[in-house]
């Protein structure tokens, strides 16, 4: 939170509705991602209850086990998924030339993917509880996004209240904005309505996974009817006919998050990609391929507890991810550039003249060190030795402050900045308006760890214990 | 503690109202909104707030799913089974210790329940909690259906613990049984995070007890296990917390509320009561409107928070929406506008409008991201107007 944030709040509460806090979309959407949206039992997080997928805003599957406790009947469900999701998952999507991109419609379904994955992807493929390839290479799919969702401006996984999240400001607090029904009305109120009346009165509607209000309380019934006339069993010829009222339940419910699922990732779509957004859609290929070639080829799961080495690893990149992203959006777009200007580390001005033939001594002869000067009615609190990169061309070299004269028009400063390279590289125009700030191509430090972890870091040899986590004789 | 007629005034203020439940978990959800004077006079006037706008349209959106109440109901049961048999063999092995000869005392079972029998098993409670703390040989390990008594809002109350109090080697645990699954050693956070702070409540008491009984408080520990299931099955697994922190920041709290029978007291006779808040003959608009009439004289402080715990929250919101006041936004927000009283004067300083001198500072930066946003960026491409799809 910011005053960035502190004005876009108060102009959305005079405008009676979400205002834009973004001028580009800072996230990638895939041409034909996929939607998931699933139910679970008000205790039961560890199994869906109902699961619909799908393509397109005017068709979805849906896979409903009737109970979702029972082991057999679970599975048999799942596994309708696994066998739509894998083949698009793993081929389909490359086949049309993009990567496979799951859109949720907020955190608890990610979670929920998450435990989907950790149930599946360690279940034995052999022996009396076999579980089929298809539905562990599913559990590991799922184990996978859910992880990869954790590192920020990954596009794989997009939970569309984050994306939103990202895009706009309201009035809503933190917490209020976890419900996509709500925000969704907040940003696009009906008319004659305010975004805070729409998005009070859309806050009660519930789109899963955890059930609404009174949602169980109904199911319950169905379910122990249900359970009676299936006495135990598990025949689907027997359990098919016996599942309607049930999956109309769902059904119902799940009608009301497909539409606004669809309709909140096209109204996104509507804004122009940021430049960045395609460099990141590379890594997430990349850290895919690993995914492919860890779960497929090798056929080993993900280790459940992270060694000290693998935790040392992840923490690093997450926080490369995060510099990388909130330099990616400033450069990008102009208004997450704002806190930076506000806060030191960015000066933006017209660029009044440009020296390009400016030499300075170097260590043997003298060398080309161009100059671009800067005016700007910006109060100045750079610190004086900070690295600055253009954000027209922020991968090129930095530049460092050489002066900073008094400027004829009143209230400004003029800055003189030397470009540290002679190379010909794009520099900003004289006459234009520039941006120059401390997001650039900074390297950060490699991490460095001991050949051998040290006695600190060493955790007791694990008793070699299975890390299936079903249970035998659980079921109701 | 408070006098009869203090008391009776409160008694008056309820007027019929439904009660709250007499118990721990009632009183750490309380303690989230322990600033807030309309919850101090509330709690002491025992009112359960969940029920109180039953029927309008700010009727908060509490309750628990059939399935996770059974489930509950089975876990309990199963580890309270022979003698607390499981729960022992749990707890033993969450503090490496080996429970020989188990020794468990349920007060619920023992003794009636009812209001009089909230005061039988409290004086049981302090009897049987003084009676495992003298360490005598052949005194009960395992303590089930505790009820302990506080002063609270300057009113005495019962409370009873849906936690066991269990001596598996010294010093005693608070264990709080939850069905929610621990898999890889991880729960639900927001789950797990009830359950600490409603354990931390009962590790409270507890000391508070040990201490009046002229013992240790650190005879009870301030570790709590949080007995959960285990993957996806109903075997136990036991989670340890180390909640010093949390028991300190109750104990804060809660001496830091307000005597109730005082600011009851300092009402007007006018002051709508609870009861006419939640009668359910009268219409909604009116029972609306007499809440706000009690918010508006006793005072409130909302934050979004109290969302996840209170009955009146979803009212307390529309009020502080109406006012453009800044708590609703939350501390991360409120933090950066102090003197500033609403969003809509937020909006004026974002304009220029000349500042007072309590405003000076965060006026300076909100006109400044002000001419930023005006200066620098393009008005966003309007969205084009489609139909909404009718939910």
């Amino acid at each position: 939170m910011n005053y960035l944030d502190v004005v876009l709040a108060a102009r959305a509460r005079a405008a009676g509705r979400a205002v834009r806090s973004a001028s580009v979309r800072h996230r990638h959407i895939a041409a034909r991602p996929l939607a998931m949206v699933f139910w679970q039992l008000g205790a039961e997080p560890f199994t869906a209850a109902a699961v619909a997928w799908g393509h397109r805003p005017d068709r979805r599957s849906m896979a409903v086990p009737g109970e979702p406790r029972d082991r057999t009947l679970a599975f048999r469900a799942l596994s309708r998924v696994a066998e739509e999701f894998n083949p698009w998952f793993e081929y389909g999507a490359a086949g049309e030339g993009d990567l496979p991109q799951v859109v949720l419609p907020n955190a608890g379904n990610l979670a929920m993917l998450g435990r989907l994955g950790r149930r599946l992807a360690y279940l034995p493929t052999t022996g009396e509880h076999a579980a089929s390839d298809e539905l562990v290479r599913f559990g590991r799919h799922l184990q996978f996004l859910h992880e990869h969702a954790r590192y920020p401006g990954q596009q794989l996984v997009l939970v569309l209240t984050d994306l939103l999240r990202t895009h706009w400001a309201t009035e809503l607090s933190h917490l209020e904005t976890q419900s996509l029904p709500a925000l969704d009305a907040a940003i696009e109120p009906p008319a004659k309505k305010s975004g805070h009346e729409a998005a009070f009165a859309a806050e009660r509607v519930e789109i899963g996974p955890a059930p609404g209000h009174d949602d169980d309380t109904v199911l319950s019934g169905l379910l122990d009817t249900f359970n009676a006339v299936r006495a135990k069993s598990t025949d689907e010829s027997l359990v098919a006919p016996l599942r309607g009222p049930i999956e109309a339940h769902f059904s119902a419910r799940i009608d009301r998050a497909w539409p606004l699922v669809w309709r909140c990732l096209d109204r996104e779509r509507q804004l122009l990609e940021g430049a960045s957004v395609a460099e990141r859609w590379k890594t997430d290929e990349a850290a895919l391929g690993r995914h492919f070639s860890w779960a497929i080829a090798s056929g080993r799961p993900l280790a459940t507890k992270d060694s000290s080495r693998a935790a040392a690893w992840k923490l690093h990149s997450w926080e490369a991810a995060v510099a990388e992203l909130e330099m990616n959006e400033a450069v990008d777009d102009p208004m997450r550039m704002i806190p930076a200007l506000m806060s030191g580390r960015a000066v933006r001005g017209k660029v009044i003249a440009v020296d390009l033939e400016n030499r300075v001594q170097g260590a043997t002869r003298r060398i080309r060190r161009p100059l671009v000067t800067l005016e700007t009615d910006q109060p100045l609190t750079l610190p004086s030795d900070v690295e600055l990169y253009w954000s027209g061309a922020a991968k090129t070299a930095a530049y460092q402050i050489q002066e900073v004269l008094p400027s004829k028009k009143k209230g400004c400063t003029r800055l003189v900045l030397e470009h540290q390279t002679q190379s010909n590289v794009p520099r900003p125009a004289s006459g234009s308006m520039a941006t120059f700030s401390v997001y650039g191509r900074s390297p950060r430090p490699p991490l460095m760890l001991p050949d051998h972890d040290p006695w600190t870091h060493t955790a007791p040899a694990s008793s070699a214990k299975s890390d299936d986590i079903e249970t035998e004789g659980e079921n109701p | 503690m408070g006098s009869v007629d203090a008391l009776g005034r409160l008694e008056q203020l309820r007027a019929g109202a439904a009660e709250r439940s007499p118990d721990v978990r009632t009183l750490a959800r309380f303690a989230s909104t322990a600033q807030c004077r309309v919850a101090n006079l509330g709690f002491a006037a025992r009112v359960d707030f969940d029920k109180l706008l039953l029927g309008t349209r700010f009727a908060a959106p509490f309750g628990q799913s059939p399935f996770a109440f059974r489930r509950g109901l089975v876990f309990e049961e199963r580890l309270r089974a022979d003698g607390h048999q499981s729960l022992f063999a749990a707890l033993g092995e969450a503090l490496g210790q080996n429970v020989v000869s188990p020794r468990p005392v349920n007060l619920r079972e023992r003794i009636a329940g009812g209001k009089r029998g909230m005061a039988a098993r409290a004086t049981a409670t302090e009897e049987v909690v003084a009676d495992v703390l003298s360490g005598r040989r052949g005194a009960p390990n395992l303590l089930d259906g505790a009820v302990l008594t506080r002063e609270v809002c300057g009113v005495p109350a019962y409370f009873e613990a849906d936690a066991v109090l269990a001596r598996v080697g010294e010093p005693l645990h608070a264990g709080e049984i939850k069905s929610f699954p621990t898999v890889d050693g991880q729960a639900d956070a927001d789950k797990l995070g009830a359950a600490v702070a409603q354990v931390a409540i009962y590790v409270l008491l507890l000391r508070e007890l040990a201490a009046r009984l002229g013992r240790d408080a650190d005879a009870i520990s301030n570790e709590a296990l949080i007995i959960t299931a285990k993957n996806t099955g109903l075997q136990p697994a036991v989670i340890r917390k180390p909640v010093a922190r949390e028991v300190q920041r109750a104990a804060r709290l809660l001496a830091a509320v307000p005597n109730a029978p005082e600011l009851a007291a300092s009402l007007s006779s006018r002051t709508p009561t609870f009861g006419s808040v939640s009668d359910p003959s009268a219409p909604a608009e009116a029972r609306i409107e007499r809440a706000e009439t009690l918010l508006e004289r006793v005072g409130t402080h909302y934050q979004p928070e109290c969302l996840a715990a209170c009955g009146l929250s979803r009212l307390c919101r529309q009020r502080a929406h109406r006012s453009g006041s800044p708590d609703r936004m939350g501390a991360s927000f409120t933090r950066l506008v102090p003197g500033v009283p609403s969003l809509d004067r937020l909006g004026e300083l974002a304009a220029g409008a000349p500042p007072k001198a309590s405003e000076a500072s965060v006026a300076e930066q909100v006109a400044l991201a002000a001419h930023h946003l005006d200066e620098l960026v393009p008005v966003p491409a309007l969205v084009r107007n489609r139909r909404r799809v009718r939910q």
